[in-house]
């Protein structure tokens, strides 16, 4: 396949990244947030795959890349539901289950996943209007592209100027959906969006010779999510009950 | 036996590392004595007594990492390049200034764990040896930091110190260190995107540059005349914004009063002490950098003037009003990062040697406060927990007390009052490191902040300039006002009469603070340049390292 075509194709794909991270700042349920955050995250896997065909990159590299947003696209909703089930009942969502082995644990993960979508259709609301809330989304992102081809005047840096401006425009849309919404799960799922933002300007932005070393602290900061995801996040909602920010504030930063 | 520099700071990294194996030990022999025990009927008896070698472990890593760092001082008198596994580091007078930050006040606080530990977790050895460990790896990770020469992998290194600190946090289990440790994480793992992205703004600036690209901090000083100066101009805003986050500059702080005042007091002697400096260390790599690409230290200089007296501006009303005592010293090192920021952004050799001075000054003055306050902590807790076991129980043993217990509201230490007459020497100590923290002579601080303040006359002596002299006006105001709000805070908690005679503190809890003290006093009438500290060599020498032969 052509380079020119593999390099529009990611670039299409990347785009949808920045349209589903909209979709995410829009929606009023956490269960179509988590949902929006797995196809994206499926997304961003295809872009990082894409990339890994393009001529002079490092294909082992990128392929291995590939592996982290699947990965989290696959076990980020079951820790999420673990955690919300945490906050909202004392039990474990296993007990009682009576089945043990493989089979056991996808029917407790999927008993925990339904437990945890009675709570998750009922939280996921912003601060802010849909309206409104969109209105500043399309503001970052047009920040985004307003600086990302400002920057890349140059000749060397102009063909990342796209990819770029996705990035910025990820990272500012996951910060402003942590501020927008009103429980501790949306903000993860925001962080989770700029994480994106963080894999696609790795891959694509980054030399080609140095992706290495943004490829292992691509890996740290996977460490670092799922350090909040199965220590911090189920940990805070056992011990305060509740998933809404305002049930965890009772200190005052 | 003589180690060579690169020896001595590979043995560094390999001290704590150990010792955050060897701590899980004594977990393991208990495992496997509970299991005999099981098989002849009989309960372990010494399940509950603290374990010696998990504290000696701890304090004398330790002792011997500031020995090392002391050694590698005193011998590496040329940057020291080197390979562990197959990571490259780097090792310069200013990554030695630094790292003997780490070890003074890591020793000071090890010795406070085992303490600690008995008023806390008495009952639990999994989590004795859980926050050992954690201790000796965070101990690790802060010393990482300054040695590694990728800027990639020093990103990482400070992420580890995240990871580490937040563990330290929650290790307690209650819901404010829960939710301080939350707080803690999703800020500063936000913030330090931006310092990734800065860095990756870095690489891509230096796209054809290189036959062989590298994220090394002295081949990126050696190319960066060459580097695209919009791009390193973003490139240092993102990681200002990133570590910043880390570094406790405002507005990104309000981590910081949280995390501080709900952490172990040896973990928070630790955060305020070394952990923000790390960051700052990552900034110092990169105004390095910046400034030499941009040949100009005017944008970093504006800059730092903005992020320094921002944070100065925002702590003096946070200090002023009433809070926890943790807090208040929490919204202190606010102020002092903002002042360290302050100095960097005035420049200049003078200015940048009070900086630096600063850093090492408010490092071991916070540790001093931190650890004496966990001692007053200790002592009128196990007050209020006697007095609760004697309400409710009658004269039935006090009851231990559980994980989050300090969970009562944000003015829970209203009730300490009489310190100095309850605690005589810690009162003391923490009365006269007070003093030294609001900069008052003859103590390091004032020192220091008189060293930058004289920078800032000198520079506007040679070029005059509106701007610095309203930083300077903040600058005096805000140091001045803070001062007030600092003593109304410790002439609450230290003067007046105990209501409680307590415990004869043990000379572990009181020696430390006395050589802090002695440090705190000596660093307030010189700059040591005697024996194996040659401070004021390492000073000197770090200060031509940011100047880059550009500071006038």
């Amino acid at each position: 396949m052509p380079s020119s075509l593999l390099n529009q194709s990611a670039l299409v794909m990347s785009y949808l990244l920045v349209i589903i991270a909209l979709w995410i700042s829009a929606t009023r349920t956490l269960t179509s947030m988590v949902r929006l955050y797995q196809a994206q995250a499926l997304v961003l896997t295809v872009v990082v795959l894409i990339t890994a065909f393009e001529p002079g990159r490092r294909l082992l590299a990128l392929g291995l890349v590939a592996i982290l947003p699947f990965t989290l696209a696959v076990i980020v909703p079951p820790l999420l539901a673990r955690a919300t089930f945490d906050a909202t009942s004392s039990r474990s969502p296993a007990h009682g289950s009576g089945t043990v082995g493989l089979r056991g644990l996808r029917a407790a993960q999927r008993q925990a996943l339904d437990e945890a979508e009675l709570t998750w259709l009922q939280h996921g609301g912003s601060r802010l209007p849909v309206s409104l809330s969109t209105a500043i989304d399309m503001f970052l992102i047009a920040v985004a592209v307003l600086v990302a081809y400002r920057l890349s005047g140059g000749a060397k840096t102009a063909s990342v100027a796209p990819s770029l401006a996705v990035s910025i425009a990820l990272l500012l849309q996951g910060l402003f959906t942590m501020i927008n919404k009103n429980d501790i799960v949306s903000q993860i799922i925001g962080l989770l969006v700029v994480d994106q933002g963080l894999f696609l300007a790795a891959v694509r932005v980054a030399p080609a010779a140095l992706a290495v070393f943004f490829v292992l602290s691509l890996f740290l900061y996977v460490l670092v999510t799922l350090t909040i995801l199965l220590w911090v996040l189920p940990g805070l909602h056992r011990t305060s009950a509740s998933i809404e920010v305002a049930g965890n504030a009772e200190l005052r930063g | 036996m003589h180690l060579s520099p690169p020896a001595l700071a590979e043995s560094l990294l390999l001290l704590p590392s150990a010792a955050a194996a060897l701590v899980w030990l004594p977990m393991l022999w208990r495992l496997v004595r509970r299991g005999r025990a099981g098989q002849d009927g009989q309960a372990p008896a010494a399940m509950r007594t603290p374990n010696r070698l998990q504290d000696y472990a701890t304090t004398g890593t330790s002792v011997l990492s500031t020995a090392l760092t002391l050694a590698l001082a005193a011998t590496a008198h040329q940057p020291q390049t080197f390979r562990v596994l197959f990571i490259g580091m780097y090792v310069d007078s200013l990554s030695i200034y630094f790292l003997l930050l780490v070890g003074v006040v890591a020793m000071a606080a090890s010795f406070y764990i085992g303490p600690y530990l008995r008023s806390h977790h008495a009952a639990s050895p999994g989590k004795q040896a859980l926050f050992y460990s954690l201790f000796n790896l965070f101990h690790l990770t802060m010393v990482f930091v300054p040695m590694v020469s990728n800027l990639v992998i020093l990103w990482i290194g400070i992420e580890l110190t995240t990871i580490t600190s937040t563990a330290l946090i929650v290790v307690e289990g209650g819901r404010r260190h829960f939710e301080a440790a939350w707080k803690y994480i999703m800020i500063t793992s936000t913030g330090i995107i931006f310092a990734l992205l800065g860095t990756l703004f870095l690489a891509t600036a230096i796209h054809g540059k290189l036959a062989h690209p590298s994220m090394s901090w002295h081949n990126l000083l050696v190319i960066a005349p060459h580097l695209n100066p919009s791009l390193v101009r973003l490139s240092f805003l993102f990681v200002l914004v990133g570590y910043g986050t880390k570094a406790g500059l405002a507005p990104m702080h309000t981590w910081l009063p949280d995390a501080h005042g709900e952490a172990a007091y040896p973990v928070s002697a630790l955060l305020s002490g070394v952990l923000l400096k790390s960051a700052l260390y990552a900034i110092l790599r990169f105004i390095i950098i910046t400034n030499s690409s941009l040949r100009s230290t005017i944008f970093t200089s504006n800059v730092m003037l903005i992020a320094g007296l921002l944070s100065l501006v925002v702590a003096t009303p946070l200090i002023l009003r009433r809070s926890r005592f943790k807090r208040t010293l929490a919204y202190h090192s606010l102020e002092h990062m903002g002042i360290i920021v302050v100095g960097i952004g005035i420049g200049g050799p003078i200015a940048l040697f009070g900086a630096l001075l600063h850093v090492l000054n408010h490092g071991v003055t916070k540790s001093l406060m931190f650890l004496g306050y966990g001692n007053v902590q200790d002592n009128y807790q196990a007050r209020n927990v006697v007095a609760a076991g004697h309400h409710e129980a009658g004269d039935h043993e006090a009851p231990h007390q559980e994980p989050g217990h300090q969970e009562a509201g944000p003015d829970a230490d209203d009730d300490v009052t009489g310190v100095i007459r309850a605690m005589p020497t810690t009162g003391w100590m923490l009365a006269l490191g007070g003093l030294a923290l609001v900069g008052s002579p003859p103590f390091s601080i004032f020192l220091s902040e008189f060293i930058i303040l004289w920078g800032g006359v000198q520079r506007l002596i040679n070029a005059p300039s509106g701007w610095l002299i309203f930083v300077l006006v903040v600058f005096v105001l805000s140091v001045t006002l803070i001062f007030c709000g600092l003593i109304r805070h410790l002439g609450r908690m230290l003067l007046g009469e105990p209501e409680f005679r307590p415990k004869r503190a043990t000379a572990r809890r009181i020696v430390p603070l006395l050589v802090l003290f002695g440090l705190v006093l000596l660093l307030g009438v010189t700059v040591p340049a005697f024996g194996v500290l040659n401070l004021q060599r390492l000073l000197h020498e770090s200060v031509a390292i940011m100047c880059q032969g550009g500071c006038r």
